[in-house]
C-alpha cells in the first residue's frame, strides 16, 4: 500500500465503501456521528508503510502499529498461526492497519472470512484519506463495521462468522493500543463475541439433548401444521393496548396466582408450559400457553381443559404433548429442514402465501424467553412478570403443583452448584447457571429494545435488571384498564394454510417416504465413491487423473448433502457424528498425501451413517404417512367451494344466467385426502 | 553490544508471553547502557543525524507514553537490528 495523501485516494475509497455499505457511507458523508477531537497523524514508516499516532485531547500518544518495520512485526505474527484452516474466522479489532487484512487473506488463499472492527470513526475517516483500501473493503470475505455508522453489523457479523464446524480456529487480533485507546468499545467487543460462542455452545449442547427425539418429534408434528396457525398472525395483535402476563412456574407462583382471576378481557395471560397445571387447577384459563421442549413429558400438560387453551408451538415439542392437545395451535419455526421445506411446499400451491412464512420466536433457551418474545411480539402495552423467580425461593425450582402437588427442597448436591445473585428486595438469592443465564437474556433484551414496561410482579426471585417491581395485585389495578375486543378477533382467524395449500401438502406428505429414499441412493454413492478414493490414496503413486475425476464426482454428492432438505434433515440427526468429521475436515493436515486419505476415510464413514439414517427415516416416513393421516374436514373444502362458486357466478352474472349456490356438506367429514 | 543484544532479545520474548510490565522494567533498567549505544552511534556516525533523531524521538515518546507497541518496536525493529547488521549476524527470524 502506498502512502498517498491525494483526494482521488479519499475519492476511491469512499466509492468503493459507498458500494459495499450504502447507509453507512450516508451517514458519514452527511456527518452523523460525533467525533471525540482525536488527534490523527499519519507516519511514515521506516517500510515505507503508513502508521498513524493517535492522542486524545489532554492524554497520551499512543501509536497504532510499530514505525520500524510494522510489514516484518505482521508476518511474524501471521506466521505464528501456522497453518489457516479453511472458512477460519478472523476478527480484527482496528483497520488502522488493513495489511493485516491483506496478509490474512494471503495466508489463508482467500479461504476465510474477515470481520474488521473499527471502534473510532474519526480514525476511519484518517484511513479513507491516506490510504487506498478500496480493494479490501471491495473484497468479498472482508466485512467493514464501523462504530457510529453501522454498529448494528458487528453482533450480526460475528454470529454469521462463528460456525460450530469453525469456531476451534477462530482468530481474534486487537490492533496495537486499540485496548489502550478504547478499552470500553473493545471490551464490550470482545464480551459480544463470548456471549456469541457462549450462546452457540448452549444451542448446541441442547440440540444435542434433543437430537435423539427431534427428528421424530418433527415427522410427527408436521402434520398438526394442516389446521394449525403462524405465530406471525399474532403479530401486533395488542396493539400496544393490552397488558400481557408472562406467567412462569417459579415457587413465587404460589403467592399470587389467585390473583390472576382479576385479570378478564383486560389483559392476555401467557402462560408456560409448566404453569398450566396449576392455572388450570385454579380455574384459571390463559390466553395461551408456551412450549418449546421436546421431552417434556406429557403429564404435565395432562388436563381435561387443556385443549381449550391455544398452544404456542414449534415442530420439534414432545409429539406426546402435541397429540393430547386437540385445540388451536401457533407454530413458530423450529428451524428443522423439514419444517422450512413444509413451508415452501406449501407456498408453491397457496392461494394466500403470507401467512405460511416461518417465524421466529427469539430465546434465550427458557420458554419463559419465548413467552416474552410472544408478549413483545404481540405488541403488548406492558409486559408483566408472574411466578418468574430465576431463583431458588426456599430451595425449590418451581411452584406447587407442577412436578410435584407439593414441591421438595432441592437436594444438597444441587446446592453446591448454587450461587448467589441481587434480589428483588436488595438481598441476595440462590441461583442456578441455566436461570441465571435466563436472567442476562431478559436483561439484555429489555436493553436491546429500550423497553420501560416490563414489570416484575413475581414477588420474589432475583431482580431482572430494566423491570419495575409491584405486586401483581397493584400491577393488575395500574394496567389491566381496558376492555378489548381482542379476543373475538382471535377467535375468527383463519388457519393458515387455504385449501389449496392443504392440497399442496397432502402431495407431499404421500411423498416423503421417496424423498428420503434419494438421500439413500445418493449416500450409498458417495460412500462407494470414497471407498475408490481411499484405494487410490493409499497407494505409493497417485493416480492424478482418476483421482480428479473421483474428485469432481463426489463434488457432485457433496452438494446434494449440503443442499438438499431431506438431506439436511437426516444429517441433523446425526449431529455429534457430523460435527466431529466437520471439524477434522475443516482442521485438515500438514502433508497433502495424508490430507487426501483422511478426506477419504472420513467420507467414507460420513456417507455410511447418511445411508443408514436415510433408510431408516424411510421406514418412519412410511409409518407415519400411513398411521397418521392428515385429516381433512368439510370446512377445509367448503372455502375452496364458497370462493368457486363466487367466481362462477360473477361469470355467470355476466352471462345474464342464473345463480349456482353451494350447499354445505359433509361428505368428505373426518375423511383422509388421498394421492391425487 | 552483546550484552544490549542479549537484553533486547529477553525483552522480546517477555513482550511475546504478554509480560508487558517486566519487559518495561528491564528496558528501564538497561536504560543507561542503551543511551551510551546511542551515544556511540551519533560518534561514529553509524546512523544519520535524521535517523537518530527519529529513533531517540520515537524512544522518548514510547517511554513517556509507556507506549509498549512503539517500545517493542524500536527496540527489536531498531535497536537490535542494527545491532545484529554491526556484529555481522543475519537475520534469525
Amino acid at each position: 500500500m502506498d502512502r498517498l495523501l491525494h483526494k482521488d485516494v479519499y475519492e476511491r475509497n469512499m466509492e468503493a465503501y459507498s458500494q459495499a455499505y450504502p447507509k453507512a457511507a450516508l451517514k458519514f458523508k452527511e456527518g452523523k456521528f460525533k467525533t471525540e477531537n482525536l488527534r490523527i497523524e499519519p507516519i511514515q514508516c521506516l517500510d515505507e508503510s503508513v502508521s498513524f499516532s493517535v492522542t486524545r485531547p489532554g492524554e497520551k500518544t499512543f501509536m497504532l502499529s510499530g514505525v520500524m518495520e510494522p510489514r516484518r512485526a505482521l508476518d511474524k505474527k501471521i506466521k505464528k498461526h501456522g497453518r489457516i484452516a479453511p472458512n477460519t474466522p478472523i476478527i480484527i479489532m482496528g483497520m488502522s492497519n488493513m495489511e493485516q487484512v491483506e496478509k490474512y487473506l494471503e495466508a489463508a488463499q482467500e479461504d476465510c472470512l474477515i470481520l474488521v472492527y473499527e471502534p473510532s470513526v474519526e480514525i476511519f475517516q484518517s484511513v479513507m484519506e491516506t490510504i487506498d483500501v478500496s480493494h479490501i473493503i471491495n473484497d468479498k470475505p472482508v466485512m467493514l463495521v464501523v462504530e457510529q455508522l453501522n454498529t448494528e453489523d458487528l453482533k450480526n457479523g460475528m454470529v454469521a462468522m462463528m460456525k460450530l464446524d469453525t469456531v476451534a480456529s477462530l482468530k481474534v487480533s486487537v490492533s496495537p493500543n486499540y485496548d489502550n485507546l478504547f478499552p470500553k468499545l473493545v471490551k464490550d467487543a470482545l464480551n459480544s463475541l463470548g456471549k456469541i460462542y457462549d450462546d452457540m455452545i448452549v444451542t448446541w449442547n441442547t440440540a444435542r439433548r434433543y437430537t435423539d427425539v427431534a427428528g421424530e418429534n418433527v415427522i410427527s408434528n408436521i402434520r398438526h401444521m394442516l389446521h394449525g396457525y403462524n405465530v406471525s398472525q399474532l403479530q401486533n395483535f395488542l396493539k400496544g393496548e393490552i397488558p400481557a402476563f408472562v406467567v412462569s412456574a417459579g415457587p413465587s407462583l404460589n403467592k399470587n396466582i389467585e390473583q390472576l382471576k382479576k385479570v378478564g378481557n383486560k389483559g392476555c395471560i401467557i402462560a408456560v408450559d409448566t404453569a398450566i397445571k396449576p392455572l388450570l387447577n385454579r380455574g384459571i384459563l390463559p390466553d395461551f400457553f408456551v412450549i418449546v421442549d421436546g421431552k417434556k413429558p406429557t403429564e404435565l400438560m395432562d388436563h381435561p381443559l387443556i385443549s381449550k387453551i391455544p398452544l404456542v408451538t414449534c415442530t420439534i415439542v414432545a409429539k406426546g404433548i402435541m397429540d393430547l392437545h386437540k385445540g388451536k395451535k401457533f407454530f413458530y419455526t423450529s428451524d428443522n429442514p423439514l419444517e422450512l421445506l413444509l413451508f415452501k411446499e406449501v407456498r408453491r400451491y397457496a392461494g394466500e402465501v403470507h401467512k405460511l412464512y416461518p417465524t421466529t420466536l427469539a430465546t434465550g433457551g427458557s420458554v419463559a424467553n419465548s413467552a416474552f418474545s410472544l408478549a413483545y411480539f404481540m405488541n403488548a402495552k406492558n409486559i408483566i412478570f408472574v411466578g418468574q423467580d430465576l431463583a431458588l425461593t426456599n430451595n425449590r425450582t418451581h411452584a406447587d403443583g407442577t412436578f410435584q402437588e407439593k414441591m421438595s427442597k432441592i437436594s444438597e448436591q444441587e446446592q453446591k452448584d448454587t450461587f448467589l445473585v441481587e434480589g428483588i428486595h436488595g438481598n441476595e438469592v440462590y441461583t442456578r447457571t441455566d436461570f441465571y443465564r435466563y436472567l442476562k437474556w431478559f436483561e439484555e433484551n429489555i436493553e436491546s429494545n429500550q423497553m420501560k414496561h416490563v414489570i416484575d410482579a413475581t414477588q420474589g426471585g432475583a431482580k431482572i435488571h430494566g423491570t419495575k417491581i409491584m405486586t401483581l395485585e397493584r400491577a393488575i389495578n395500574k394496567y389491566c384498564v381496558k376492555e378489548s375486543d381482542w379476543k373475538e378477533k382471535f377467535n375468527k382467524l383463519p388457519e393458515m394454510m387455504d385449501f389449496s395449500a392443504k392440497s399442496g401438502y397432502s402431495n407431499w406428505y404421500q411423498q416423503l417416504e421417496h424423498h428420503f429414499e434419494e438421500v439413500y441412493v445418493q449416500a450409498k454413492k458417495g460412500q462407494s465413491i470414497y471407498e475408490r478414493m481411499e484405494k487410490i490414496t493409499s497407494q505409493k503413486e497417485l493416480n492424478l487423473s482418476s483421482y480428479k475425476e473421483l474428485v469432481k464426482k463426489v463434488g457432485k454428492i457433496n452438494r446434494f448433502m449440503n443442499e438438499n432438505e431431506y438431506a439436511l434433515f437426516v444429517q441433523d440427526n446425526l449431529m455429534h457424528l457430523n460435527f466431529v468429521m466437520r471439524v477434522s475436515i475443516y482442521e485438515g493436515l500438514e502433508d497433502e498425501g495424508d490430507d487426501r486419505l483422511q478426506i477419504a476415510k472420513q467420507g467414507k464413514v460420513m456417507n455410511f451413517y447418511i445411508k443408514h439414517e436415510a433408510k431408516r427415516w424411510m421406514e418412519i416416513a412410511k409409518e407415519v404417512v400411513q398411521n397418521r393421516p392428515l385429516i381433512f374436514g368439510p370446512e377445509d373444502v367448503q372455502g375452496a367451494l364458497d370462493r368457486l362458486t363466487i367466481l362462477f357466478n360473477e361469470v355467470k352474472n355476466k352471462n345474464g344466467s342464473r345463480v349456482v349456490t353451494t350447499k354445505r356438506t359433509n361428505r368428505n367429514n373426518g375423511k383422509s385426502l388421498g394421492r391425487k | 553490544m552483546l550484552q544490549l543484544k542479549e537484553q533486547i532479545e529477553t525483552m522480546e520474548s517477555l513482550w511475546e508471553e504478554n509480560k508487558k510490565d517486566e519487559a518495561f522494567l528491564l528496558f528501564t533498567e538497561n536504560l543507561p547502557t542503551l543511551q551510551h549505544f546511542l551515544l556511540w552511534m551519533e560518534n561514529e556516525q553509524v546512523l544519520s543525524t535524521e535517523d537518530f533523531g527519529h529513533l531517540v524521538g520515537f524512544l522518548y515518546q514510547a517511554i513517556e507514553n509507556k507506549d509498549h507497541v512503539l517500545l517493542e518496536d524500536v527496540m527489536y525493529y531498531g535497536i537490535l537490528d542494527i545491532i545484529r547488521q554491526l556484529l555481522g549476524i543475519e537475520n534469525e527470524e
